[in-house]
């Protein structure tokens, strides 16, 4: 299992449209994928999931995979969080 | 309600109109989703996949006839709730819970979608909350898909129809306007709601505000919607019935009038020139535009953007949806202000949702300026799309000539950049500023050295003339378009700018009133932008007037001592004027005693 801690960085959070972009990365892994904020543990793979998270600017969410590519779809998805999804 | 006499209620005018049709009524009722016990999970499980996926098909279908008769701010509404339906994750949780717990997979699905909103629902956020309408609708398809319910289809009533309900969504709207023959009637919203200005740039007759009425009325009652005043009439008598026909008919005369005049420039009797523009909201209206005689658009309001997406809008998006317009609209000028975020308008955009007094606050060029990364996207944007038209840039907002000059400054980054990529733009891009803050109209002179045109919004420069909240219905009385202090205001904004050879516009209100745009014409206007639903009648209103006549009015006008005085002179001269001309007052909302 593989757990990393990452920031929102873009400003506008995890909205329907950085939720989709993120969801449609994690379903290219095999892996379970979750996501938690505070005490809210959702699926990556799902964008209700993902907006349900209701992630701000600011906020800090882990990522955790776990499978046979937990590394790499850690990783992949970290990336998309901190190149701010191509906000700007 | 039960059958019986004719009533009448006063709603809140939301898009002019009339319309004599019966009522549709729709529910918003999600509360009687009840845990229904199922014997077979596996059939369950059968019919919801079914239906979770019809809800994505028609989703997606509403979605491609929008963005092809609409174009895609419109159709973008649909974007989140097709990803919703089309969850897997999120339907085979629910798949599993019918499984296990054996109750019916509407009430799961529903049970599922108040988590989310639930959380939605804490989020500081406003755009994050919006989505909470996204989940209620796909959830209000799948409830009904699940009961067998037929979809509010309107092809069920033949004729004019005249949908009710406690609100309507944007999606509910675009959806439903592709209809001909419709109104819309609502519990909630005022006439600067979202639902009112989308039934307005569709031409849809629309009331709003009618509170519990318009949940308790039922399908089927006969009604009719006065758009002009904001009047909802049950059970209309049949003298009622015939008077309205009658002022149909006098409506559709009246355009038919006003459309031979379409290709006519705007010039008085005495040969003086007012050209007559357009304000508009969303790209969708530019053939409305041109279809009505509009000479150009004066006015468009670029937060609109804003209206049907809940993201930024992207360089990308900002730079397609200026250069359609300016590619539509060829030669003829077309003005687009920069975004005028925060004060009433989508103040969830600027990032701050609340503002102690948001009028006096952090508002249009004051967010632009504090927040240049947005605001140069923009700016680039504009710039990059000023090759395809005869496009001006202009600002809102400016009380103080640093502000004007820091934002010259950050027009020329924007110009710079974007010649060291090498992408063509119009180097001599027009650049003007709204004058709508008094502080503004004193330092005319000054703003003039800097500018190439001033544009006087005057809705927002009375509210701050007169420290009145134009939406305080408590304070209706004391905004007063036509105090002196106003008009002393327009006289010496327009002498500023004559002054320095520089021509000025009104986009407020006051153009579109025919009493304010012979007042305007005769204080010396160059230009007037109204909404494309007036351009008719106050293109008329300039041809039959002369211009010596309305500077008398005008001159008569100035020394007087208070609104109430100059208001009536004014409509009097009108009515001895142009007797002709009378129809207009019930056509503009106006009424003739004031």
């Amino acid at each position: 299992m593989v757990e990393r801690e990452i920031m929102i960085m873009n400003k506008l959070g995890l909205h329907a449209r950085p939720a989709a972009q993120l969801v449609q990365k994690a379903s290219k892994f095999r892996s379970e994928i979750k996501l938690k904020r505070h005490n809210l543990e959702v699926n990556a793979k799902s964008i209700m999931g993902v907006m349900m998270l209701a992630a701000e600017l600011g906020s800090k969410i882990t990522i955790i995979a776990e499978g046979p590519d937990e590394k790499e779809a850690t990783k992949a998805i970290a990336l998309v969080i901190q190149s701010k999804f191509g906000e700007e | 309600m039960a059958a019986g006499g004719e009533e009448i209620y006063r709603a809140v005018p939301a898009s002019p109109g009339i319309i004599i049709g019966s009522t549709r009524s729709l529910s918003r009722d999600l509360e009687n989703v009840s845990a229904d016990r199922i014997v077979d999970s596996e059939v369950e499980k059968e019919t919801f996949r079914k239906a979770i996926s019809q809800v994505e098909k028609t989703l997606e279908k509403t979605a491609a006839k929008v963005f092809q008769r609409l174009g895609p701010e419109f159709a973008r509404i649909f974007e989140a709730q097709v990803m919703i339906a089309g969850d897997e994750v999120w339907n085979k949780n629910v798949e599993k819970r019918i499984e296990k717990e054996k109750i019916c997979a509407e009430y799961i699905y529903h049970d599922e979608s108040k988590k989310v909103i639930r959380q939605l629902g804490n989020s500081n956020d406003a755009y994050l909350r919006e989505r909470i309408q996204d989940i209620e609708a796909v959830t209000a398809r799948l409830v009904s898909r699940m009961r067998g319910e037929k979809r509010v289809t309107l092809r069920d009533f033949k004729g004019a129809t005249v949908l009710v309900a406690r609100y309507l969504t944007p999606g509910d709207i675009v959806a439903l306007s592709v209809r001909r023959n419709l109104g819309f009637a609502t519990g909630i919203g005022g006439p600067t709601s979202h639902t009112a200005l989308i039934a307005k740039s569709l031409s849809v007759p629309a009331v709003a505000g009618l509170g519990r009425m318009a949940e308790e009325i039922s399908s089927g009652q006969r009604v009719i919607i006065d758009g002009y005043k904001g009047l909802f009439i049950v059970n209309p008598s049949a003298s009622t019935i015939k008077k309205y026909r009658r002022l149909k008919k006098s409506e559709s005369q009246f355009k038919r009038q006003l459309a031979q005049l379409k290709d006519k420039a705007a010039v008085t009797k005495d040969g003086f020139k007012v050209d007559i523009l357009a304000n508009i909201e969303l790209p969708n209206e530019v053939p409305k535009v041109i279809s009505a005689g509009a000479s150009g658009i004066g006015l468009y309001r670029t937060e609109y953007l804003f209206l049907t997406r809940t993201e930024f809008p992207t360089f990308d998006e900002q730079y397609r949806a200026y250069s359609s317009i300016l590619r539509r609209m060829g030669k003829k000028p077309v003005v687009i202000r920069t975004f005028d975020l925060g004060g009433d308008k989508f103040p969830g955009a600027t990032g701050k949702n609340y503002q102690l007094n948001p009028f006096l606050g952090w508002r249009a060029i004051r967010v632009c300026l504090d927040r240049p990364d947005i605001f140069k996207i923009q700016l680039k944007a504009l710039l990059k799309a000023s090759r395809w038209g005869n496009l001006s840039i202009m600002i809102p907002m400016i009380s103080s000539y640093e502000e004007l000059v820091a934002t010259k400054e950050i027009i020329d980054e924007c110009k710079g950049e974007l010649r060291s990529k090498r992408v063509k733009f119009n180097e001599n891009i027009p650049l003007g500023v709204m004058l709508e803050v008094p502080s503004a109209v004193m330092i005319a002179e000054y703003l003039a050295n800097e500018v190439d045109f001033f544009s006087i919004g005057t809705n927002d420069l009375i509210q701050y003339t007169m420290a009145v909240d134009r939406g305080n219905e408590l304070l209706s009385k004391l905004y007063q378009s036509f105090h002196p202090s106003v008009l002393s205001l327009i006289k010496s904004a327009i002498s500023a700018a004559h002054g320095h050879r520089l021509k000025v516009s009104v986009c407020g209100e006051m153009a579109a009133d025919p009493v304010g745009a012979v007042l305007l014409a005769g204080l010396g206007i160059d230009e007037l932008s109204v909404s494309f639903q007036s351009v008719g009648i106050i293109k008329k209103i300039i041809k039959s007037i002369s211009y010596t006549g309305a500077r008398q009015i005008a001159e008569n006008a100035l020394k007087m001592r208070s609104h109430g005085e100059i208001e009536s002179y004014l409509i009097s001269e009108f009515e001895l004027h142009f007797p002709e001309l009378k129809p207009v007052f019930q056509f503009i909302g106006r009424n003739s005693n004031g």
